[in-house]
């Protein structure tokens, strides 16, 4: 697993949402997932943007652009989608992810799930 | 309604003011998806703008860091400094420090170049590079304004403005600013590419002959570049006759070398009519290479002035004096500017490497 890059927290959460919506991973949705995910968090959409440009520089996503609706001003949705790098680099995170949170459970128990 | 979010149905509209305003300020390569963005999300005129003038910095960020190289940026710098007489340790007689005088058009010519790039649209590169030379005219122009201004009203002294000289020197960084320019970042190898770096529609003899078009703009670019410093270097070796004058003639008389070399050999040479499909990948593949080795060396070439510049500083100001702290100067500032000529040469060369393999095809290991 030498060349799956690792990623950030935030990182995670953007490929997560890409992960979650599917066809519908775009700007708006994306933000929207990744405020659920960080609840009760709140995410710039500007962080979101400049994080999807890194991943996709970084080979984990791809983008492109649909037609224009006029709900949004005769404007196109860039929509995103995991490359199958991007798919690594999160199944490695998720694991990472679950290996942390054994271990705190073994030190732990129960009480790791609740919230303060 | 699917995502839980409260979405504009496209009934309420921003205001025409506010999105042409914001639209303005979002670069352009990110306009469309974000205005939209934007516009699906629009509550209130007040939520649009916090909202919009909240992201625009992000978008901003974003693109310069991936519309700019730190090596380029670097070689930059450095070619800026060393025109505006950055170089020099010393202080001027009207007690500013030279250094601290040539800061200030500098820095304000490096951030016109980074919001160029990032607020620009399609351009070739050779254009690039003009429009690049042209946004450093303006800019110094606009600092020394500036710098006039607050000279007429008091706040600082007459010493930091640039001396006539000096823009003769600024000049010289425009040729060497207009070929940074045309250096071809990610974006352009993946647009040459094409989609997985497949050759774009058209196929090879199409892809060939717009390898050529460029490379023959790049070298007419490259040959009026020469001729501007070759130009302006003779005007101020023969007007001020520096102590240096020697060694200035032969860089000049190196330069018309290479100019000569550049007008026979610089392009990519024509394909053949009756080539085959075979014949061409392996000239594409040829030239390709030639073409990296060529500008590869002309990075050291533009650059070997400032290199003799420093060695030049370092010797008299440093060494000669016995000064520790020039000494560490001089030699980081070396180090600094090969190692972003390297810098610069890798990634090309990395570029190249790729588009050989898409030409080619993937070799056996």
């Amino acid at each position: 697993m030498a060349n799956v890059p690792s990623l950030g927290q935030f990182e995670q959460l953007v490929l997560t949402s890409i992960l979650s919506l599917g066809d519908n991973a775009y700007g708006v949705t994306i933000h929207a997932r990744v405020e659920e995910l960080m609840r009760p968090r709140t995410v710039a959409l500007g962080a979101v943007y400049a994080t999807l440009d890194r991943l996709e520089d970084k080979g984990l996503v791809g983008s492109w652009m649909s037609d224009p609706t006029p709900e949004r001003g005769g404007r196109a949705k860039r929509h995103f989608r995991l490359l199958g790098a991007g798919e690594s680099a999160l199944r490695e995170s998720a694991l990472t992810a679950k290996r942390v949170c054994d271990t705190i459970e073994k030190s732990w128990g129960g009480d790791l799930w609740k919230t303060a | 309604m699917e995502d839980g979010l409260t979405r504009n149905d496209g009934a309420r509209r921003p205001p025409a003011l506010l999105d042409r305003l914001l639209s303005l300020l979002l670069p352009r390569a990110s306009r469309d998806a974000v205005m939209g963005d934007l516009w699906e999300r629009y509550r209130s005129p007040g939520q649009f703008a916090a909202e919009g003038m909240r992201t625009v910095p992000h978008i901003v960020a974003s693109r310069a860091r991936r519309t700019s190289s730190a090596a380029i940026i670097g070689l930059q710098l450095f070619i800026l400094g060393a025109c505006l007489g950055s170089l020099d340790p010393g202080i001027s007689p009207r007690g500013v420090p030279y250094m601290a005088r040539a800061a200030i058009p500098g820095v304000l010519v490096l951030l016109a170049l980074i919001l160029r790039n990032v607020y620009r649209g399609e351009e070739t590169p050779v254009r690039r590079g003009i429009m690049d030379a042209v946004a450093a005219v303006v800019a110094i122009l606009a600092s020394q304004l500036a710098v006039g201004g607050l000279v007429w009203a008091g706040m600082v002294q007459e010493g930091w403005l640039l001396r006539p000289f000096s823009y003769v020197m600024a000049a010289l960084a425009l040729p060497i600013l207009c070929m940074l320019g045309t250096v071809e970042g990610a974006e352009d190898r993946a647009r040459h590419a094409g989609p997985g770096g497949v050759p774009p529609a058209g196929g090879l003899t199409a892809d060939y002959a717009a390898f050529r078009r460029r490379t023959l703009g790049r070298n007419r670019t490259e040959m009026a570049a020469l001729a501007v410093i070759i130009g302006l270097s003779s005007y101020v070796l023969w007007t001020e006759k520096p102590d240096i004058a020697p060694f200035g003639w032969s860089f000049v008389t190196g330069y018309i070398l290479l100019t000569a070399y550049l007008w026979r050999h610089g392009a990519a040479v024509p394909a053949a009519d009756t080539a085959s499909a075979e014949e061409l990948r392996t000239l594409f593949g040829t030239e390709l290479t030639r073409q990296h080795r060529l500008r590869r060396l002309m990075w050291w070439f533009w650059f070997v002035p400032l290199f003799a510049g420093i060695i030049t500083h370092l010797i008299k100001a440093g060494i000669g004096q016995g000064d520790a702290f020039l000494i560490l100067l001089y030699t980081a500032a070396f180090a600094g500017l090969a190692g972003c000529i390297a810098k610069v040469n890798a990634d090309r060369g990395r570029g190249v490497r790729l588009r050989i393999e898409a030409i080619e095809g993937p070799r056996p290991a």
